[in-house]
């Protein structure tokens, strides 16, 4: 307890409370607020393609979630972990629109040491599942992690109540709401419509039906789905960032090294964090804005005294 | 009636039958994505074993696909040998060899549908319009081949049927979750259809424009089976006929013995071919597809099969068997009437000039909704080289290529087009070029087939949301996939139903980007008439079907990048 105030503990207190009555992961939130909130791992340097920069990856992603107190904070003998990286779009990994895979296998691998049963890798792509699994890279180096990773079965979106702001109900995988724990991996990306995908944005890979009706109010949809989640652990990817024609992307002139990887039990803080890595601000993206207005976390990342690593 | 005992040539024979169906099934599940970017075996094999296939695009086309000469072994084999391939390969001879065998009749019923008949020659007269047809450059095969016809029925009307069904069903065990206690039977069914999904069903279930007219026809020819023994195989199928010209007088040949025979006739009872095993002297060798039953049936094994080699009983030279093609004895002719050929020639080249005079013949008219694979050759030689067998429709992981009905005239039937309310052309996938038996749609690499545009984008201001509703939506811009992207907006301030002023994003399409994809009318919200259509024009392999001048590639100041 030693980086945590009261206030700040009798807050995640709070959440946590708030949590349990809204979300399915909500108690394994609680009993993680006790710990550092946020951790960055940074390189100095930045590794070239392709084995100086998985190891990189690996690296950083080890020591940002060791940051946080190790994958054994978060995660428990016997557990199923679901993973839920970007794996949205049939593109390369160095065209940095789907998370990078060496930081997905690292999660996969973590989760088994701290004693996973069974990790669960899955996205509910925008491209072609079967594609986008197999050309992010993310399908194969899961699976090498030991992670079950294959498409989605569309059978298996159950209309589900999120007593959301705008979404009453929507359909959710139900094998993601199955399991005990929720990890969501996202990548750092720019967006058109909301300026950047993060965190928050990710967590549209785990609902179904109709999501491209979402754009017309992204703010609340996705806080809805924020408020729901409440993953126990956010791996938010700036190895490569996408800093234009996102969320696609396909130009590597686009892609810039941010050589980071952050971890953090509050998923707004990461958010927020998340922005710098595009050159914006957290006010500058509608969902923060409305997740911390909702107070579902804090936009100000750096009252959390984030742990950062330099290697 | 006894058991009967059943000989090894007809053991062999539907081992040979289940062997290749199951060869059939198996290339046509691997018609789908294998990673990266692959088929999962050589898809194309028994199009590039088909002769017909081979001569017809040819003919019409004046290339040859160098992978279609595997088709010249099947027909010299079949010169020398007989019409084998008929009965003991083709999986939809086999399919009605089946449906012939499933129903149970009276020696006597079957003694008439075993039986040749007359009307068996109008294959011949079918092959030769399509033929004449084909070498104007109207190329109608795809409709009658055999393996266009069993792979586009079962792409477009079986393998989504049995995929849904299947998958019904095990949604429904899944949903009701019945059981006692903590023994469920989802606890035996979910794995079952957990290998099911990753290797057997499609990744997607595919759902196709047109499925009733291919159902209805399928159907109604798998029924034909019962009036008349493999009525297809008979009446119908021009490869049969083909293979039927070359098997004139092959070294395989069936043998009566007189002596034994008491002209029951039994022999013609299971005849699939309609052959005439029965008559001294008459068998018909162009009709056989060596089944084996007439040796069965006979119960004095009067009639059975001999191998015109040196040696062997009655052996003419090889000459007089090779002057025996050309001049062969009478009953061994296909006695084909002049008169019908002319007629069936002259039909050939009445369609040709019909198709070139209607309003989609020589382009004159282009169809907003004829949108093409990429890598589809210029609309006469795609018709002149597509045979409608639908591999690129299966093989396609968004189901964006459906058989077209009217879009490309009475000419384009079953040819592909993409329908992008359905699915769109995936910016990283060229999986309908690698499956194309004919390369009516050519093989590309990734990178060519990026800049290959198949239509443009346009956006309708009344639907659009941003345009039309003062509402945010953009999502034709999020998955626009150029790398610089095609689909661009302005921030613009409307006016709400209010009277408030609100900051929306309205779409504008940059043409000289464009690949016409169709993600962005794929993924518009607007799910009946989207805000975003592709059309046509400015399709890169019609210079005449454009908008813009040659070089307004750098109308913008800048090019594709």
């Amino acid at each position: 307890m030693r980086d945590c105030p009261r206030r700040t503990f009798l807050k995640t207190l709070a959440l946590g409370g708030a949590a349990l009555k809204l979300g399915p992961f909500a108690w394994d939130v609680l009993a993680a607020a006790s710990g550092p909130a946020l951790s960055i791992a940074h390189y100095r340097s930045s590794p070239k393609e392709p084995d100086g920069i998985a190891e990189e990856s690996q690296r950083l992603t080890r020591e940002a979630i060791a940051g946080l107190g190790g994958m054994q904070r978060f995660v428990n003998r016997g557990d199923i972990v679901w993973v839920k990286p970007n794996i949205g779009w049939n593109r390369r990994p160095e065209q940095a629109a789907t998370t990078n895979p060496d930081v997905v296998a690292t999660i996969v691998a973590l989760c088994y040491q701290a004693g996973a049963k069974r990790v669960i890798v899955s996205d509910n792509s925008c491209n072609p599942a079967v594609t986008s699994f197999a050309r992010s890279g993310i399908q194969e180096a899961a699976q090498k992690a030991g992670a079950d990773c294959f498409v989605m079965d569309d059978r298996k979106f159950k209309s589900t109540k999120l007593n959301g702001k705008v979404l009453p109900a929507w359909d959710v995988y139900a094998d993601a709401l199955g399991a005990n724990k929720f990890i969501n991996v996202p990548i750092a990306k720019h967006h058109g419509l909301c300026k950047a995908t993060l965190g928050i944005k990710n967590l549209m890979g785990v609902v179904g039906g109709e999501r491209n009706r979402f754009h017309q109010d992204l703010g609340n949809t996705l806080v809805d789905l924020a408020a729901f989640f409440r993953p126990n652990l956010v791996v938010l990817d700036g190895v490569r960032v996408l800093t234009a024609n996102g969320p696609t992307g396909g130009n590597l002139a686009d892609v810039q090294r941010r050589d980071t990887v952050v971890a953090g039990v509050d998923q707004v803080a990461v958010d927020s964090f998340g922005t710098t890595l595009l050159g914006l601000k957290p006010q500058d993206i509608n969902y923060i804005v409305e997740a911390s207005n909702r107070k579902l976390g804090t936009m100000d990342y750096e009252s959390l005294k984030p742990r950062r690593a330099e290697l | 009636m006894a058991k009967k005992h059943i000989s090894w040539p007809v053991w062999l024979r539907r081992a040979s039958q289940t062997a290749f169906m199951l060869l059939f099934l198996y290339l046509f599940i691997q018609a789908a994505y294998h990673p990266i970017n692959r088929l999962g075996g050589r898809v194309t094999l028994f199009f590039d074993l088909d002769p017909l296939a081979f001569l017809s695009a040819w003919m019409a086309s004046h290339q040859i696909a160098t992978s279609m000469l595997l088709a010249l072994i099947t027909l010299g084999a079949t010169i020398i040998f007989g019409r084998w391939f008929c009965g003991w390969v083709c999986p939809a001879g086999t399919l009605h060899n089946l449906m012939t065998a499933w129903r149970k009749s009276s020696a006597k019923a079957r003694l008439t549908v075993g039986g040749y008949t007359k009307w068996q020659k109008s294959k011949y007269y079918l092959l030769g319009g399509l033929l004449v047809a084909a070498l104007l450059g109207l190329n109608l095969v795809g409709w009658f081949d055999p393996f266009s016809f069993f792979y586009r029925s079962t792409a477009i009307v079986l393998y989504p049927t049995a995929n849904d069904g299947i998958k019904s069903l095990f949604t429904w065990i899944y949903q009701a979750d019945p059981g006692v206690g903590k023994a469920r039977l989802t606890v035996v069914t979910e794995p079952i259809y957990e290998v099911l999904r990753r290797h057997v069903l499609a990744a997607s279930q595919p759902h196709f424009y047109g499925t009733f007219l291919i159902a209805l026809i399928f159907f109604a020819i798998l029924l034909l089976n019962f009036y008349r023994a493999r009525f297809w195989c008979r009446y119908i199928c021009p490869l049969g006929a083909l293979l039927g010209v070359a098997a004139k007088n092959p070294i395989v040949r069936l043998q009566r013995n007189d002596e034994i025979c008491n002209d029951c006739r039994l022999c013609v009872t299971d005849c699939q071919g309609g052959a005439n095993p029965d008559i001294a002297e008459g068998w018909k060798p162009s009709e056989c597809f060596y089944c084996w039953n007439c040796h069965e049936s006979c119960p004095h094994h009067a009639v059975t099969f001999r191998v015109d080699v040196p040696g062997a009983k009655g052996f003419k030279a090889p000459f007089q068997w090779l002057r025996n093609f050309f001049g062969s004895p009478r009953p061994m002719q296909l006695d084909l009437k002049r008169r019908s050929l002319l007629v069936s020639g002259a039909a050939g080249i009445g369609a040709a000039l019909l198709v070139r005079t209607s309003a989609m013949g020589e382009g004159r008219e282009f169809n907003p909704a004829l949108i093409r694979p990429p890598g589809a050759v210029g609309e006469d030689e795609f018709l002149a080289k597509c045979i409608r067998c639908g591999e690129c429709m299966k093989v396609c992981p968004t189901n964006a290529i459906h058989p077209a009905m009217t879009e490309g005239g009475m000419a384009g039937l079953w040819t592909p087009v993409l329908k992008m309310r359905i699915g769109y052309c995936d910016y990283e996938c060229t999986l309908c070029s690698q499956a194309c038996p004919t390369h009516a749609i050519q093989k590309l690499m990734v990178e060519e087939k990026q800049k290959v545009r198949i239509g443009t984008a346009f956006f309708d201001r009344n639907r659009c949301l941003p345009y039309a509703s003062a509402r945010s939506c953009i999502v034709c811009e999020e998955h626009c996939p150029t790398p610089k992207k095609a689909i661009w907006f302005q921030e613009v301030q409307v006016m709400t139903p209010d009277g408030s002023f609100t900051t929306v994003k309205q779409p504008r399409l940059n043409p000289d980007l464009c690949i016409g994809c169709g993600i962005c009318e794929t993924k518009c919200p607007i799910s009946d008439e989207r805000g975003v259509r592709i059309t046509s024009v400015g399709e890169t392999r019609n210079p005449r079907n454009q908008i813009f001048l040659p070089d307004a590639y750098s109308g913008y100041g800048g090019g594709q990048n």
